[in-house]
């Protein structure tokens, strides 16, 4: 994994290779969120849902998920529960402190 | 009086019940039925479900609902034990059975929603409170369960008061009357980070890390240990064992790279 500082696209990834990366842009977000530097917090978000959206497009694609036999309903959902969640992070730090 | 199912067991502590329980499990202890093995120590503790059971009463739930909450509490118990540690099985029993009798009079009595953020963190802090109970054999304390959580002793004080509430208002009947529409522990009551960075949001992105970290379990597990030969999986799946070994080692070698920081 590169310097998770520079965001890596998710070209032809597999599940877990999104994962890991996903898992370490959010890491990365917080860091950069406690040290006040929203504006680059939230590009790690939004590249972490993007990301998954492209893995989304090309999930038939991916052996990992046959070999391990997961449940692909199952993943989209789980997947898009985890970029809901991270677009109302993204839409409540947006939105103007009152 | 030993009942008929538990006297194959009789002479046996719960401790050597579920070291038993684990070899028959791993296949150590090929004349012992596990199935008979697990019903002799869950008869042997039920009463123990009974009592905690009826100290609980006055959430005016039946006596038997409890009872049964109480009783998936001791399976987990009994699954979950560490025989490892410096614990009385009883001791770290009546814990988990009390925990699922209070969980389920909060779900029955629940009027307000709560939101899904603060279930995953009553989740997490549940986790790590059963893990240090586990290995110390007491209930935690607050700077154990902050470094578990790896959250500041303020923001885990401020979870459980969160949590502490809802429990309150929903066992205390009493309370529920003169109070029937609590406020949840909403991120306002909790606090934000002087930075700015609001606490609720840095906890949904940790219970996002979570579930991807819950994918990544499942994934891992299905490709390691479903105990198929790569060229049964190769012949499922029409590509050849070469492909399937190959696959593996990639995996493997991505998540030591990974590991290692490389």
């Amino acid at each position: 994994m590169g310097d998770i500082g520079v965001r890596e696209t998710a070209s032809e990834v597999d599940l877990l290779s999104l994962i890991g990366n996903a898992i370490a842009h959010l890491q990365r977000s917080i860091e950069l969120f406690d040290a006040a530097d929203r504006a680059a917090g939230l590009g790690q978000l939004t590249g972490v849902i993007d990301d998954i959206d492209r893995y989304l497009n090309q999930l038939d694609k991916d052996p990992l998920v046959q070999l391990a036999r997961i449940d692909s309903s199952c993943l989209v959902d789980c997947l898009h529960h985890v970029q809901d969640d991270l677009s109302n992070v993204i839409r409540e730090l947006r939105s103007p402190t009152p | 009086m030993v009942r008929d199912g538990n006297a194959p067991f009789a002479a046996l502590s719960n401790e050597e019940m579920i070291d038993l329980l684990r070899r028959s499990n791993a296949g150590d202890a090929p004349d012992v039925d596990s199935t008979e093995l697990r019903e002799a120590i869950v008869q042997r503790n039920i009463g123990l479900v009974k009592s905690i059971a009826v100290k609980l009463l006055s959430s005016g739930e039946p006596l038997d609902d409890l009872i049964q909450a109480g009783y998936i509490g001791l399976l987990n118990a009994v699954t979950n034990f560490d025989l490892a540690r410096n614990t009385r099985f009883t001791t770290y029993a009546s814990y988990l059975i009390q925990g699922e009798i209070r969980h389920y009079i909060r779900d029955k009595h629940s009027t307000i929603r709560i939101p899904q953020w603060v279930q995953a963190m009553n989740r997490r802090i549940k986790e790590a409170e059963e893990a240090v109970f586990q290995a110390t054999g007491r209930p935690p304390t607050l700077a154990e369960l902050a470094e578990r959580m790896e959250l500041s002793e303020e923001q885990v004080t401020a979870l459980l008061r969160g949590r502490e509430s809802m429990t309150y208002v929903s066992i205390d009947k009493e309370r529920r009357t003169t109070d029937p529409n609590p406020a949840p522990p909403l991120a306002d009551h909790l606090m934000s980070d002087s930075d700015g960075f609001p606490f609720d949001a840095r906890m949904k992105i940790l219970v996002a890390i979570d579930e991807l970290g819950e994918i990544q379990r499942r994934v891992i597990q299905g490709l390691f240990y479903q105990g198929k030969s790569q060229s049964e999986v190769g012949e499922e799946l029409g590509i050849s064992q070469r492909q399937v070994s190959r696959l593996k080692e990639r995996i493997l070698s991505d998540m030591r790279d990974s590991l290692l920081g490389e």
